[in-house]
């Protein structure tokens, strides 16, 4: 069953009685957009670069080029930043995330760091060679536990933003596969900077010469290519459906929502205390996971229960009840209201997070009044409840 | 804008750790704090998950720590919630303990069933010759630990418990500690090192996987503080240090790699692990020992040091921008270790590493978690490793 509803609040609200949020200044350098983030208690510079280049961008057929392009692009850079910063990378849908910290003192360095990350797009195929079996390794992971597959295959069937399952598919095989012509291909199209949004939160002395720093570097590192120079239009194809038999038998339900934020009723909708979870726990059969996959405009909530399978017409029954009727206590919304605004305050109390959650503000991809009108909007939630048969997911009702 | 740090934290210090417990009673203080994490009974968890507090719970080997952070200055509430608590056992509580009970056996079964858990494990008893008993116990004696051994610990534990937090944003001080000194924490290892109760030598933990984790540990000597945090970071766990170079940049042969150092029995070592495939075996365990031992025996050039100890300061002060840090460094004086704050002072102070040298005449320490063929190829390597 899908049901379409329209949430009681907005879910752009901003959290009441919340901390203080530290304003966030951007400029454009050779049009990588470049935020600045004030923090005057930190004792550490974070920074993020976020790369609207990500494993949806994967071409037919050649799952994980995005991946071995983080990994390669992760570790480029020749100068001193290359030895005193480190960065941790991570391919997205959407996306791939370059993170780092370092001392006040450094954050000149730091964002160096992160602007060789763009550097000159190119691959260094010495460097793609020893990279790729960590990419195998990593990527072996989902191979053996097909549960890690399951956010992918349910969003994938709940919302047709092309590339949902862009991640889950790859496979540890598909890697050998992967030509470093096709990983270049993809760089000098993707890591440009007018398709990237570097942020670095710290203390504001620390940020004084950051956006100079940046203009400076990438001029340097970037010469002769310009901002946004021919940047060729890339197609989004829908791949073919995954089939995964060994999670046949596994409900879920999905929540497809705007990728910003789901509000404080979606959450608790489907919180731990919320009318869905204790549709499972009537049932008998214990949530055993949930995840968000997220892509560019929307994302989708999955919670998953396994039941067996003479449980598994209760446990659906039930959850099609709860979905259905879709009502949320007072006392569970004021409960997870309060809840998020902890975690709010909480999960953005360090500069990496400051300056991650600046990096995410909007879409990392190229500002258009399109991207930004569909980021922002408080579009429909759609809720659906799925069973996997024959290793897809079958809408249940 | 404010400069003041958002949010309030405390920390509640339990003063018994798995090392405390009894043979018989493994896994008493693990239990007791899962009991006392429980929201379902009254307590500081109740009231943590009825305000939203965010919460984090450490269970070391001579204590247990509760620390509690709220964006409202609520928070210094949850030491008498958590006293309270642990003060008062009815009817309800052997039921919540049972569940408790079985939960924890399943999380012991499923810890000692991790990779990293035996790899751990392993370098352990490579070292020193003993394998740590699991903080949360084995199956059995999880079973021994009833309702009134529980009940007994918990009024123990709530009347001796001692709360720290960080001076308040208006410059007063934070909660008063309020109960006895915890147990100091045990000293760092000095110049004098007494490290006769290094054994090393090589334990392999047979598995079906096709890949297999590597551990290579070398007792060594220290007498600078902060000189082995910037050691560890010469290796390194990322693309900046000499593991990724000799593993991955002139190999290709690992996936993941880590760097790390213990003080035990005042005896310091310094550890490189891998991820790699089976038959990388040999010439990973042969390429951590030339990185480990090399950096003992010949200290790294000006830059490299200094590019470490740049890392190694970035390290720090991002540890210090968490939202428990100011409560952690108050705690961490008051049980007599060393506060990152000072850490940091005695890194930015660091010129060199000179000072830091192999204990010699120690085999080193080496653990394999892989396939069968790996046990032999680690001891043909270790053989014929100059």
């Amino acid at each position: 069953m899908t049901q379409t509803i329209s949430p009681p609040d907005s879910p752009t609200a901003p959290v009441p009685g919340g901390p203080e949020v530290p304003e966030v200044t951007q400029v454009r350098v050779a049009g990588l957009r470049v935020r600045l983030v004030p923090m005057p208690w930190a004792r550490s510079v974070g920074g993020c670069l976020a790369v609207a280049c990500g494993s949806r961008d994967d071409a037919p057929g050649t799952a994980a080029t995005a991946h071995l392009a983080e990994h390669v692009r992760a570790i480029a850079g020749t100068g001193r930043a290359r030895q005193t910063v480190p960065v941790f990378a991570q391919t997205d849908i959407a996306r791939t995330l370059f993170r780092a910290t370092a001392a006040p003192r450094a954050a000149a360095d730091l964002a160096v760091r992160l602007v060789d990350v763009l550097g000159d797009a190119t691959v260094d195929e010495r460097l793609l060679e020893s990279e790729r079996m960590a990419v195998e390794l990593e990527t072996a992971r989902m191979d053996s536990g097909p549960l890690l597959r399951a956010g992918g295959l349910f969003a994938a069937a709940a919302c047709d933003e092309p590339g949902m399952d862009a991640v889950a598919r790859t496979r540890r095989a598909d890697i050998p596969a992967v030509t470093h012509r096709e990983v270049a291909d993809l760089v000098a199209w993707g890591y440009r900077p007018g398709r990237a949004v570097l942020s670095v939160a710290g203390p504001p002395e620390a940020l004084a010469t950051v956006a100079e720093t940046v203009e400076r570097h990438l001029h340097r590192v970037a010469e002769g290519t310009g901002p946004d120079a021919a940047e060729p239009h890339r197609v989004l194809t829908a791949a073919p459906r995954m089939c995964l038999p060994a999670l046949d038998g596994l409900v879920a339900v999905t929540l497809t929502r705007p990728r910003r934020d789901e509000g404080p009723w979606a959450r608790a909708l489907l919180s731990d205390l919320g009318p869905v979870v204790a549709a499972g726990v009537r049932a008998g059969v214990p949530l055993v996971g949930r995840t968000t996959v997220e892509n560019e405009n929307q994302a989708v909530d999955v919670l998953c229960w396994k039941p067996a399978p003479h449980g598994r017409a209760v446990l659906t029954a039930q959850l099609r009840a709860a979905c259905a009727a879709a009502e949320v206590g007072r006392d569970v919304l004021a409960r997870v209201a309060r809840e998020t605004r902890q975690e709010s305050a909480y999960a953005g109390f360090t500069p990496m997070a400051q300056a991650l959650r600046a990096a995410l503000a909007d879409s990392a991809a190229p500002a258009t009044a399109t991207a930004t009108a569909t980021a922002t909007a408080a579009g429909p939630l759609r809720l659906s409840v799925w069973q996997v048969a024959g290793g897809v997911p079958v809408a249940v009702g | 804008m404010t400069a003041q740090r958002p949010g309030h934290a405390v920390i509640v210090d339990l003063p018994r750790g798995h090392e405390d417990d009894a043979p018989e009673l493994r896994g008493l203080a693990a239990l007791a704090a899962r009991v006392l994490a429980d929201p379902c009974r009254p307590g500081a968890a109740r009231l943590a998950a009825d305000r939203g507090w965010r919460t984090r719970h450490q269970l070391e080997a001579r204590a247990s720590s509760f620390a509690f952070w709220s964006v409202d200055d609520d928070v210094e509430e949850a030491g008498a919630a958590l006293a309270a608590g642990a003060s008062r056992w009815t009817e309800s509580d052997h039921e919540l303990l049972a569940r408790s009970r079985a939960a924890q056996r399943v999380l012991a079964g499923q810890r000692a069933g991790q990779v990293l858990t035996q790899l751990n494990q392993a370098s352990h008893q490579a070292a020193w010759g003993w394998t740590p008993p699991s903080a949360l116990g084995a199956a059995q004696t999880i079973a021994n630990l009833s309702g009134e051994v529980v009940r007994e610990e918990l009024a123990r534990l709530g009347s001796a418990l001692r709360v720290h937090g960080a001076p308040r944003c208006d410059g007063s001080r934070g909660p008063r500690p309020d109960g006895p000194a915890l147990p100091a924490a045990p000293p760092q290892a000095s110049t004098s090192t007494d490290d006769r109760r290094w054994r090393g030598g090589v334990v392999h933990v047979r598995t079906t996987a096709e890949s297999a984790r590597l551990s290579v540990r070398l007792p060594c000597h220290s007498d600078r503080p902060g000189a082995l945090e910037v050691l560890v970071e010469v290796l390194g766990s990322g693309p900046e240090g000499r593991l990724h170079r000799a593993l991955r940049g002139e190999r290709g042969i690992a996936y993941g790699f880590s760097a790390g150092h213990w003080s035990q029995d005042s005896t310091n070592s310094v550890a490189a692990t891998a991820f790699v495939r089976a038959p990388d075996v040999a010439d990973t365990v042969r390429i951590l020992l030339d990185a480990v031992g090399g950096l003992l025996e010949s200290p790294p050039g000006e830059r490299e040091f200094e590019a470490a100890r740049q890392r190694c300061l970035a390290r720090l002060l991002t540890s210090l921008d968490d939202p428990f840090a100011a409560a952690d460094e108050v705690r961490r004086a008051a049980r007599g270790q060393t506060p990152i704050g000072e850490l940091v002072r005695s890194v930015s102070a660091l010129t060199s590493l000179d000072g830091l040298r192999a204990v010699s005449g120690r085999r080193p320490a080496v653990a394999v978690v892989g396939p069968d063929p790996c046990g032999r190829a680690v001891e043909e390597a270790l053989g014929s490793h100059p």
